[in-house]
């Protein structure tokens, strides 16, 4: 068995921490600049729409109503998913961290321990 | 140390394993709080032996729903279909054939595939509810203005949705806009409505206008493709990272 280094050890699955948390966040700024923001946009405009329709009669109140709520719950899906993804990315990073707490004692005591 | 189940619950087998060393371990702990006088060594040595115990059992984290291959597959066959009955719609709307009764068939397709993705959904073991993780994004005020967070908030005020994962939540949410165009098709496309009330419902061709980044013609239909899409995008977001 070799000797076991908390030092290096511990370098290392930090390593893999920082590793995968850039790798998860990065994911996460590149999701709200190129999903998030466009379709709260594409929502935004809707609702001026809405607006715009039930302003020159187009809508009745109860049309312009329902079609408001549904923009609101498309807005709110859009939140959804967006949690959905940064729980699926802390997932992500706490078992990297768990790998490379693995590999780092199976390399240090030299067997399969874990 | 065993990677999480990609989809449909855990292994029988392994959720054995795991009780048995769960139950192995609250047996030490029992142990452990006995002879807790003995000295701090001693706890420092059995913390790590638990630590390490952990970590023998092939422990992974799972803050999601498991990752559903079927979900994912029906959930994206239901919005290509969507789409091409939108884009059908767009070319009849305001006429005899865009009546909602020579549609109501395809509401109720559509309808009861996504009840289906749903209880398939409620189906699966694992993971935080959702509102957990919203109520985290509150904490660190992630901006949710009023009346999406109302929406939120009353997504997941239902008894049955308080533990339900993102990808139930989804799915509801795509539900109710999908009833909303079913009914506003009801009332807005038939002998004795106005026309306009069904062009403005489907808007004209292209279906890119609606999807894209030109104005939204057709807001309501926009609506339900923006839902189906994040519920498509929700569940692929959830793959197993290779």
């Amino acid at each position: 068995m070799t000797a076991f280094s908390v030092k290096s050890a511990a370098d290392k699955i930090l390593s893999a921490l920082i590793k995968q948390s850039r790798t998860s966040f990065e994911g996460v700024v590149q999701d709200i600049d190129q999903h998030v923001i466009p379709t709260m946009s594409l929502i935004a405009r809707s609702l001026a729409v809405i607006g715009g329709r039930l302003a020159d009669g187009t809508y009745t109140k109860a049309i312009a109503d329902v079609e408001v709520a549904a923009q609101t719950d498309a807005a709110a899906a859009v939140i959804v998913r967006f949690a959905n993804r940064v729980l699926k990315d802390i997932q992500d990073i706490v078992n990297a961290v768990i790998d490379a707490v693995k590999q780092t004692i199976n390399m240090a005591v030299g067997v399969a321990l874990i | 140390m065993a990677a999480a189940p990609p989809a449909q619950g855990r292994n029988p087998e392994q959720s054995l394993h795991h009780r048995s060393v769960f139950q192995t371990v609250s047996q030490l702990v029992l142990r452990e709080q006995l002879d807790n006088r003995q000295n701090q060594n001693y706890r420092k040595r059995f913390l790590s032996s638990i630590l390490a115990g952990l970590l023998v059992t092939g422990c992974t984290v799972q803050l999601t729903a498991p990752y559903s291959n079927d979900i994912e597959i029906e959930a994206s066959a239901l919005q290509s279909d969507f789409l091409k009955f939108a884009a059908g719609m767009q070319l009849v709307a305001g006429t005899p054939k865009g009546y909602y009764d020579q549609h109501s068939t395809q509401y109720s397709d559509f309808e009861a595939r996504l009840a289906i993705i749903r209880m398939r959904s409620e189906s699966l073991n694992g993971g935080v509810p959702c509102s957990q993780a919203l109520d985290a994004a509150k904490k660190v005020r992630v901006p949710i203005a009023g009346k999406i967070e109302q929406s939120v908030t009353a997504a997941l005020s239902q008894p049955e949705e308080s533990n339900a994962s993102c990808i139930t939540i989804l799915a509801g949410l795509a539900e109710k806009n999908m009833e909303r165009l079913r009914t506003q098709h009801e009332l807005r496309c038939n002998a004795s409505a106005k026309p306009i009330l069904c062009t403005t419902l489907f808007s004209a061709p292209p279906i890119f206008s609606i999807i894209g980044e030109g104005p939204s013609e057709a807001p309501l239909v926009s609506a339900v493709i923006i839902t189906l899409n994040e519920l498509v995008g929700a569940e692929r977001d959830l793959r197993p990272t290779k």
